[in-house]
């Protein structure tokens, strides 16, 4: 039997999750979350139909405040120290379209 | 040594009978002497000496101090403490120095707790054992040769190795109470919204919860009191009215109904664990508890829809690990794609990678509703028939986990079954209640976790009631 997920959907899944896998990596996975999405199929054969998904638990939605400035007293400087590339204080990428 | 109560640690501080500083340096003490343990990533030697020696200066000059004035404590990795290394036990973030704190750290600092130390963990809370931690494996304070559980492993053994005399830890599927359970000692997970995530290193955000390891009830409800409450820097915390208190309320047995939840005590757990909270169940109804059997049939599903749920919502929250604004950063890439693949890739653990692998591929394109939205609507059912129950029971019981602690590398052939360590602790996560992990017994040596779980924000009634019940079923 095929299995849920081929190696071809790993591929595919690591191009999107931003991954580079290697050829063993790649048929591991294909095991691995094979086995996990197998596990999960049970959820198909329950009746949902009268069921809304749930968006919160705790029955909290859409906390709101005043749009207005707030000062925590944080130098920038500091916040910036974790950073791997800093420019006049801002975070430098490389460059984005080429 | 085993450390008096929270009160009685506070009152010996105020009275001049002890020191904060010498609370520090006993736990600072304690835990070089564990090291064999790996509970432990990093101390705060000077700042915890520092802020030891203000809380005693405070006290001679009659200065107002907090209620856990100079009680020392552990925290998870995944707590953000101020200029101090944050790792979540993963590689990448080695050497990440958080420039702010976590809320929950905010208010145990205010209040006079003085953090010690940072715990051991599996890399962002993924996992049941401690062993997928990028750095090393806790072991377990009853046999070192087993697991001490996870995610919050180290903080789970720092509480039983009697480091300190309490810690903090995470709670996304059954973080906090599994490894409580291993390690014998009680871990509550308070209701989702009642503490603060403000600056802890998110998971699952919809399932995460932060809560206390610590050697009795009271004490974990005393540190619930201070972190507990609405703080504007997390929207999903619950209003005030719902806060933890400090003082104990006493409960009349009589008028308690707890249920016995069916499914949790099947075949499949081990008998003698089975065996060791029908004991404590016969000694719930000798003090007079109502306590009558339950089924939950819609349980099955819980570990299906956590599976679900918990990838997909880490594969979100971990895309954040870019490379380009904090954590470890490939430095020869020649262009942006390049700088995102090898950050990642270099910088991620296995377990990472495998959730998020499921979690992008149960959001992906075409799969989105099968996998996603049909899990949150089960979810749904899950929460009615709760609700349901909770209409005719106050509290809900039964195991922590189907078995004692297990070996270490035991389970790591097969990610499916390690999963399901969790089967009876996810589904508090997925309803959003409170649940506590205590320690009723002890099979072959290792301890036994009895779970207790309340309805959503009855975290006050739970926690009285356990401490009530304590000194009669609790080791």
């Amino acid at each position: 039997m095929d299995k849920a997920i081929t190696k071809e959907d790993v591929i595919k899944i690591a191009k999107l999750a931003k991954l580079e896998l290697t050829k063993d990596e790649i048929s591991k996975y294909s095991e691995e979350l094979s086995e996990i999405i197998e596990y999960v199929q049970k959820l198909n054969s329950v009746d949902t139909s009268n069921l809304d998904p749930t968006i919160s638990v705790n029955g909290l939605n859409n906390i709101t405040r005043e749009d207005q400035r707030i000062e925590y007293g944080y130098d920038p400087k500091s916040l910036l120290e974790n950073v791997p590339k800093v420019k006049d204080n801002f975070i430098q990428v490389k460059r984005v379209i080429e | 040594m085993s450390w008096p109560k929270i009160d009685d640690i506070v009152s010996a501080v105020l009275s001049g009978e002890n020191s904060a500083l010498l609370n520090v340096q006993l736990a600072l003490d304690n835990i070089q002497k564990n090291s064999q343990y790996n509970a432990i990533i990093s101390t705060l030697d000077k700042e915890a000496l520092d802020k030891a020696n203000k809380i005693d200066q405070d006290i001679k000059a009659n200065k107002k101090v907090g209620i856990l004035a100079g009680v020392p404590f552990i925290a998870k990795d995944n707590f953000l403490v101020f200029d101090v290394q944050t790792t979540a036990a993963s590689n990448i973030l080695k050497g990440f120095y958080a420039p702010y704190q976590a809320s929950a750290i905010n208010r145990l600092e205010d209040e006079g707790a003085i953090c010690v130390a940072k715990a051991n963990m599996d890399a962002f809370a993924h996992g049941s054992s401690t062993e997928n931690s990028d750095f090393f494996i806790t072991k377990n304070p009853h046999d070192i040769n087993r697991v001490a559980g996870g995610s919050s492993g180290g903080s789970a053994a720092s509480v039983a190795l009697d480091l300190v005399p309490f810690s903090l830890g995470t709670d996304t599927g059954g973080s906090i109470r599994q490894p409580a359970s291993f390690c014998g000692v009680v871990g509550f997970k308070p209701s989702y919204g009642m503490v603060s995530r403000s600056g802890v290193v998110a998971m699952g955000s919809s399932l995460d919860t932060i809560g206390t390891f610590t050697k009795n009830v009271s004490d974990s409800k005393r540190v619930s009191s201070v972190i507990s409450g609405n703080d504007p820097l997390d929207s999903t915390t619950l209003p005030d009215q719902y806060r933890i208190t400090s003082n104990l309320e006493k409960i009349d047995f009589k008028s308690i109904k707890v249920g016995i939840i069916k499914e949790y005590l099947s075949d499949n757990i081990n008998p003698k664990v089975k065996e060791t909270i029908l004991s404590s169940i016969a000694k719930l109804k000798f003090l007079g508890v109502n306590v009558q059997e339950v089924s939950i049939p819609s349980l099955d599903l819980a570990l299906a829809v956590y599976y679900v749920l918990c990838p997909a919502e880490i594969a979100s929250n971990l895309s954040r690990y870019d490379g380009q604004r904090f954590g470890y950063s490939y430095p020869d890439a020649q262009n942006l794609d390049e700088s995102y693949l090898k950050s990642r890739t270099n910088g991620f653990g296995d377990e990472a990678k495998t959730r998020i692998m499921i979690g992008t591929y149960v959001l992906s394109s075409g799969y989105y509703d099968a996998y996603y939205k049909k899990a949150q609507t089960v979810r749904t059912k899950l929460i009615n028939d709760f609700n349901q129950v909770f209409n005719s029971y106050d509290f809900l019981l039964g195991p922590t986990v189907p078995d004692t602690a297990f070996k270490i590398g035991e389970k790591s052939n097969s990610k499916l079954e390690m999963y399901l360590n969790d089967i009876m602790t996810v589904a508090a996560n997925l309803v959003g209640i409170p649940a506590i992990s205590m320690p009723v017994g002890m099979v072959d040596n290792l301890p036994v976790g009895l779970q207790i779980m309340a309805p959503i924000t009855k975290d006050n009634q739970l926690l009285d009631f356990c401490n009530q019940i304590e000194d009669e079923i609790c080791l």
